[in-house]
């Protein structure tokens, strides 16, 4: 009650919010996940863990639908009596560009029943109680690629998101009123930014991305004013920087991609953000870049406050595929050879599986999680795998498995301490791969390749053991087709996903027994809990449509 | 190696957006599908002042960016990728390494102001036709695919394909129907145009009730919780499903190219293309 009335008055007079009441507090963020979701995995972890436990195994089959809505785009004028939703607009854009890019593949923070929900150029404040719009901004872009919004970050009483024409854009949490703005990226590199920023202490981390062969990197910003405190490159940019001996020359490490645009980690005890790194460019001609292609592919972890690079681990060195590595990994307190260890695990689109100690980097296990990939050779000792230079695209065409978007994608995993499992869709399947420009140059972006997809074939869902890398248990989902859904797990043992096949489903996440299902579509965003009035809800979205659950 | 030069091509429909790198799923709709990036917004010179800027690009660029501007023999880098010309918009910044000269490139301080401009104008036309992905403009290369020993490939299909396909049976004249050699190779490997995937339109289905009762046909739609089919007399039948029940039993004629994904060689699939080539 004491946050609604809060909320009531900051409308009304928004100069009345008191400093020590902010909506979100970055030192909250550091609690593990329970009554709201506040940061882009709900917590640092990456776990998708929620402590809630209202809705267990017994009664998950009671969950009943308490709202559904779609998401409104048009832009809203008011009417003679001012009720109802004015669209607030920004944007550096000439305001002639229609582009209606659907889905919601973000997560929806809810802090204190209120949702905040995004798609590319658009966000929504929405009341968590019936899926009201409560205010709605809309950013009129220059253009660009409009892929995708992965979400927002909360910072203090500051809505922060990015857009796909490269502006960080920071909103009154309260009223969508705009605070600022500031650009991110080159649009004129061709640069387009989906991530949601990830709010640590006084800054946000932002990424973004890129398909024309420009240096991926991650910055910080100041969250209050938006001003720039680093950047940090993923691939060398000077001819002494790191990895630059995993180049042939500067021109082609500093055109070499590895751009980070799906939400890191955050370790508040090292003060390291770990993130996944994109694709090498030219990304399917590898012949202009011969090397491991540092630090593309790799797990990377950055010191928050100083932005330089404190270790790394390439999960994919000189990818020729296509399959970046950007995927959010987790962080794990476990257990091995008997000794506790801080580590981070991560499923990559390459179908291999990883743990790496989070505090140096030392290299733990390697398993493939899939069981068709056949692009690589062998596994390195020191656990990279090691690309078959036969199975990159070649003229009269290579059979590859597996398909362009990968075993696993942005589609975020999750992992309950209590099972020590860590939950990952497999997605199987073989494509074609043909080389197109057989120029010795090497081609640009991701051209120079046709793919032909020539089928799927038994796509699954894991529970992985991450001393090991082997799947405890394994569920083959029926009929043909791949499968990405995000997943969510719960302190009393559930598992959240989708199947491919239009299902919401639940499972035991200790044996992976099917305990609930709805069809309501494919989902096109990771499922979500929190509390509202106290009762614990489940939220995902259908592409434009959210549904949200509850346990009465 | 042929460089085709391209009108701008604004074909940036659902297909080119496919598979943006981070996503599978077409969803996109443009309202101004041109205006995707800067260099495929701004207005381009005359044809006239491009044709100019092409003339001297020829004689004064190209040994080092190349023909087309890919980068050369002599070094000069890829200029569809520099950062000088994605942010030029009419000469300004591509003027200033031409008449400073910038690292090992030299300079053409002889150049005027209207011959920077239409040597800009001619790299941005060039530019503009771009696809998407960061692509190169569009190159028309001869490729063959048909590397592969035909009489390998019959050796092949002898073996591992009669048991299901004949030459002088359902694949008699292949070649002859299927003209394109990618779309030959593709649907071979793939076990046919028609995928049974999701709702698979070949897969048979057995459905064993609790009651014994048995209900066949073609596989409709199929997961943890449902199944569907059409029965031989054309009704359609549903189940509920929870665990193994009811049972079903699937008869999938893709199950043997499913296991060949992972056993073929690419050797065995330029061979056995090449063979199928030659059934006419």
């Amino acid at each position: 009650m004491r946050y609604m009335t809060l909320f009531i008055i900051s409308i009304l007079i928004p100069g009345l919010v008191i400093a020590q009441n902010f909506l979100v507090d970055p030192a909250e963020l550091a609690n593990t996940l329970d009554g709201d979701w506040d940061t882009y995995s709900g917590d640092y972890s990456g776990r998708r863990y929620s402590n809630l436990t209202q809705v267990h195994k017994e009664n998950v089959s009671d969950l009943t639908l308490a709202w559904t809505t779609e998401i409104n785009f048009n832009v809203r004028r008011g009417n003679r009596d001012g009720n109802g939703i004015v669209t607030q607009l920004g944007g550096e854009g000439r305001g002639d560009i229609d582009i209606r890019s659907g889905s919601i593949k973000g997560s929806i923070l809810e802090i204190n029943g209120i949702l905040y929900v995004t798609a590319p150029d658009h966000v929504w404040a929405m009341d968590a109680r019936d899926g009201s719009e409560i205010w709605h901004y809309h950013w009129e872009t220059r253009g660009g690629t409009h892929i995708a919004n992965r979400g927002v970050a909360i910072w203090n009483d500051s809505v922060i998101f990015e857009t796909p024409d490269n502006y960080l854009v920071s909103l009154n949490a309260y009223t969508g009123a705009e605070n600022w703005h500031t650009e991110i990226a080159s649009f004129e590199l061709q640069y387009f930014s989906t991530m949601a920023p990830i709010a640590i202490r006084d800054r946000v981390i932002v990424g973004t991305g890129n398909d024309l062969d420009q240096p991926g990197f991650v910055q910080a910003f100041d969250a209050e004013t938006g001003e720039l405190i680093w950047k940090f490159y993923t691939v060398p940019m000077k001819e002494d920087d790191p990895g630059i001996e995993t180049w042939p020359n500067l021109d082609a490490a500093s055109h070499g991609g590895g751009n980070a645009w799906v939400p890191g980690v955050y370790d508040p005890e090292t003060d390291l953000y770990i993130f996944g790194t994109g694709n090498p460019t030219p990304g399917y001609t590898g012949v202009a870049r011969p090397g491991d292609n540092l630090f593309t592919c790799s797990l990377v972890a950055v010191n928050v406050t100083t932005g330089e690079m404190e270790w790394y681990f390439q999960t994919s060195p000189h990818d020729t595929h296509d399959w970046d590595s950007a995927q959010t990994p987790i962080l794990i307190d476990g257990v091995i050879d008997g000794q506790p260890r801080k580590l981070v695990s991560t499923a990559a689109r390459n179908g291999f599986f990883f743990t790496v100690d989070r505090v140096t980097g030392e290299h733990i296990i390697t398993n493939k999680y899939s069981r068709t990939a056949n692009w690589e050779s062998h596994v390195r000792e020191t656990g990279e795998p090691e690309p078959n230079p036969d199975k990159e695209a070649t003229i009269p065409g290579t059979l590859v498995s597996p398909v362009e978007g990968g075993v696993a994608n942005w589609q975020p995993p999750a992992f309950n301490p209590d099972t020590g499992l860590f939950y990952t869709q497999e997605n199987n399947g073989y494509n074609m791969l043909y080389l197109t420009d057989p120029d010795p140059r090497g081609s640009m972006g991701l051209g120079g390749k046709s793919r032909s997809e020539v089928g799927s074939i038994q796509s699954a869902f894991q529970a992985i053991d991450y001393r090991t890398g082997e799947a405890v248990w394994r569920h083959e989902w029926p009929g043909g087709g791949g499968v990405n859904s995000g997943v969510l797990t719960t302190a009393s043992g559930l598992v959240f996903t989708g199947d491919g096949r239009n299902n919401l489903v639940a499972f035991d996440g200790s044996n992976g027994e099917l305990l609930w299902n709805t069809r309501i579509g494919n989902m096109s965003n990771p499922p979500q809990t929190f509390l509202v009035d106290g009762r614990q809800h489940l939220l995902v979205a259908v592409r434009e449509r959210l549904f949200a659950f509850v346990m009465y | 190696m042929k460089f085709k030069e391209k009108v701008l091509k604004f074909t940036f429909m659902l297909g080119c957006l496919s598979a943006y790198g981070q996503d599978s799923e077409p969803e996109l709709v443009i309202a101004n599908p041109n205006a995707m990036f800067i260099q495929q917004q701004r207005a381009l010179p005359s044809a006239e002042v491009i044709g100019r800027g092409d003339d001297l690009y020829q004689v004064n660029c190209r040994l080092c960016h190349g023909p087309d501007l890919r980068g050369g023999d002599q070094g000069g880098p890829n200029l569809l990728r520099s950062e000088a010309v994605l942010n030029d918009i009419e000469g300004e910044v591509i003027g200033v390494a031409v008449l400073n000269g910038q690292g090992r490139m030299p300079s053409f301080d002889n150049f005027s102001n209207n011959d920077i401009a239409a040597i800009a104008g001619y790299i941005h036309s060039i530019k503009a036709t771009s696809e998407g992905q960061g692509s190169t403009p569009p190159v028309d290369y001869d490729l063959d695919i048909l590397v592969g020993d035909a009489a390998a490939g019959e050796r092949y299909f002898n073996q591992e394909c009669v048991g299901c396909h004949s030459v002088t049976g359902d694949l008699e004249g292949i070649s002859s129907r299927i003209i394109d050699d990618y779309t030959m190779q593709n649907t071979w490997v793939a076990g046919g145009r028609r995928q049974a995937g999701q709702g698979g339109l070949l897969t048979r289905a057995t459905v064993t009730l609790s009651g014994g009762e048995l209900v066949e046909g073609r596989l409709l739609r199929y997961d943890d919780f449902f199944i569907s089919l059409r029965t031989e007399d054309g009704s359609y039948r549903s189940f509920t499903r929870r665990g193994d029940s009811p049972t079903v039993e699937l008869d999938d004629p893709l199950t043997r190219h499913r296991e060949l994904w992972g056993e073929l060689t690419d050797s065995n699939i330029h061979d056995v293309t090449a063979y199928l080539e030659t059934i006419k």
